[in-house]
């Protein structure tokens, strides 16, 4: 009886709230997670969507970018040194008519091995 | 964000979720719906608050969490025109629930107990949408007609037409007690 005359006493928003009120007492826990979540979880989920806007991204790829570039350009030097110049030897193992000639060592080295062949080969013969 | 906005958010959602999560479900009859719009419907509003003064915050709140529902209202008149389209369901959603004859004695009853929440929420649910949303939106949650405008993205005529339509509905259901 008490309930029937305090409602029909309520304004009509008031009962409105009390509705309101009851239901969000029914999903009381999930609207705390929700709003957690907006609040404190919104920041973190807009990093997370970018992560390319993070600052060690941001300074971390113009840097390895540079790094690679130097790296591979210092590679490509020294690649050339090896394999497209002559090797001008001055090395005092070497005897005095290589360290004069333009030729490459490489091909001197196989000028004397075939040399070396030639007189085994006649040795071989001569036996 | 620092820390403070984050306690006023925090504060001011806290305040607001329980009328808002009744809102939301008066419009989309569905609970667990409702919850899901008013999940995205606060993180929509704590991404936008920032720029804008705390007294406006219950506004924009209304504004992105109608606009939600909008969306979402939207999206199922599609799906229900696909599936009418390929047979694939008879129900028919877009239409207005009819509103219950009117009682006009019902203000001199008395209820028993539970049974004028009872039929105030039916008359509530009886409700056109757009009637519906004004009388919450400007009877409950007590904004000002231009800010009721501004949500449900009309005049504030119209806004004024869709009340008074709607206590007149609300009146032939539940007599004088709704004269608010």
């Amino acid at each position: 009886m008490t309930e029937q005359i305090d409602e029909t006493n309520m304004k009509p928003t008031q009962l409105l709230q009390q509705s309101a009120d009851q239901l969000a007492q029914k999903h009381q826990q999930r609207l705390h997670q929700m709003t957690r979540q907006a609040v404190y979880g919104a920041a973190t989920e807009v990093r997370a969507a970018r992560p390319w806007l993070r600052w060690p991204t941001l300074i971390a790829a113009p840097l390895a970018s540079v790094l690679t570039i130097v790296v591979v350009w210092q590679l490509s030097q020294q690649l050339d040194t090896d394999t497209m110049q002559p090797t001008m030897v001055a090395d005092s193992t070497l005897p005095a008519w290589v360290q004069d000639t333009e030729v490459p060592v490489a091909v001197i080295s196989n000028i004397e091995f075939y040399q070396w062949l030639e007189d085994e080969l006649d040795k071989q013969d001569h036996s | 964000m620092d820390s403070r906005l984050q306690i006023q958010l925090e504060s001011f959602l806290q305040t607001v979720r329980a009328s808002a999560l009744k809102f939301a479900t008066y419009r989309c009859g569905d609970e667990d719906a409702a919850l899901d719009l008013l999940q995205e419907a606060m993180i929509g509003f704590v991404d936008s608050a920032e720029g804008f003064p705390e007294d406006a915050w219950k506004n924009l709140f209304y504004k992105i969490l109608q606009r939600r529902i909008t969306d979402r209202f939207r999206k199922n008149q599609w799906r229900n025109r696909l599936a009418k389209m390929f047979s694939l369901s008879q129900k028919d959603d877009e239409d207005e629930p009819m509103f219950e004859p009117a009682d006009h004695e019902l203000g001199e009853h008395r209820y028993d107990a539970g049974q004028l929440h009872q039929r105030y929420e039916q008359a509530l649910h009886a409700l056109p949408d757009r009637q519906r949303e004004a009388y919450l939106l400007r009877q409950w949650q007590q904004l000002s007609v231009k800010q009721v405008a501004e949500i449900m993205e009309c005049s504030e005529g119209s806004v004024k037409t869709h009340l008074s339509r709607a206590m007149t509905n609300l009146k032939l259901a539940l007599g004088d007690w709704i004269d608010d």
